[in-house]
């Protein structure tokens, strides 16, 4: 390997340890100001920094549940929410099974009328 | 409301919770679901898993509330329940990248940006987030710790139980695959 291809070597070996603006020691600074490639490569690792940061101050948010879910580990009443969301749960599933029920009616009614004609 | 409002009436239900008042502890966990569950989130690179960890997580810290000094912040003190417990739930079988990048809650670009860096911007954070997820799990909550939270090395070594030189081999893992996952090996 020739000693600029090793100086490459060691820049890319040793940003991943550098601190959060991927700041090179010495000589390897030298050879990264001189160096497009190892300029590349620390704005590279700067980007993964900045990026990695900024996921701080994304949020996900929590399932609708998880408050109701700690309320009933903790063995506190379920709250009005709580109650909301277990009641819309069986309205819909209530919901659907009619609606299947219905479904599968319609479907016997015609297959019966369509073996009659 | 004011910001030292909200923290006096946190204080409040703080206070109130660590004397045994469940619906006080009920409305610190609506205060703090949304980071709780983020952070488990990152730190197990899976949604299902993330609100497994984030409950059994408010359950631990509501079981803990006597021992809960007052001169800490409640949110910290969470957030260091939840590296704990995230540190000893059995992880789950890895579901598919495109649920992954499914669960990223982008924030709405910078209006400074021009569209072209906004959408770069983007397509970066989104397979950032990929990327994050396919790490092993150790390097996972060590890269995340370190870079997104700001943790110091001997805070992370501390709550996952290992070494400050430990901490430092996987962060340059985590941060070497990263960089490759993001653009290829370099030859």
């Amino acid at each position: 390997m020739k000693p600029r291809e090793s100086m490459c070597a060691a820049v890319r070996a040793q940003l991943p340890s550098t601190g959060a603006s991927a700041e090179l020691p010495n000589p390897l600074a030298s050879h990264a100001a001189e160096c497009l490639r190892c300029q590349a490569e620390v704005t590279r690792s700067r980007r993964i920094r900045r990026s990695l940061a900024e996921l701080a101050d994304v949020r996900v948010p929590a399932p609708a549940g998880l408050a109701a879910a700690v309320e009933g580990a903790i063995d506190l009443p379920v709250t009005p929410e709580g109650h909301r969301i277990r009641q819309g749960t069986t309205v819909a599933a209530a919901a659907g099974a009619l609606a299947a029920a219905a479904g599968t009616l319609v479907v016997i009614g015609w297959m019966r009328a369509r073996s009659a004609a | 409301m004011p910001v030292d409002e909200v923290r006096h009436d946190e204080g409040e239900l703080v206070a109130r919770a660590t004397a045994g008042d469940r619906r006080a502890f009920s409305e610190l966990v609506r205060l703090h679901q949304d980071e709780v569950y983020t952070l488990a989130v990152r730190l197990t690179g899976d949604r299902e898993l993330g609100a497994d960890v984030a409950q059994e997580s408010f359950v631990r810290a509501w079981r803990a509330m006597p021992q809960f000094r007052s001169e800490a912040r409640f949110s910290t003190w969470m957030y260091r329940i939840t590296v704990n417990t995230a540190g000893t739930h059995r992880a789950r079988a890895r579901r598919q990248r495109a649920e992954s990048l499914d669960q990223l809650v982008v924030e709405p670009p910078d209006a400074g940006q021009t569209p072209e860096r906004a959408a770069e911007s983007l397509d970066l954070g989104m397979r950032l987030v990929a990327a994050l997820d396919s790490l092993p799990r150790s390097q996972r909550m060590v890269v995340v710790l370190k870079d997104v939270y700001g943790w110091t090395h001997r805070e992370i070594a501390e709550h996952l139980d290992v070494s400050v030189p430990a901490t430092k081999v996987r962060l340059h893992r985590a941060r070497s695959a990263l960089r490759s996952a993001l653009w290829g090996e370099e030859r």
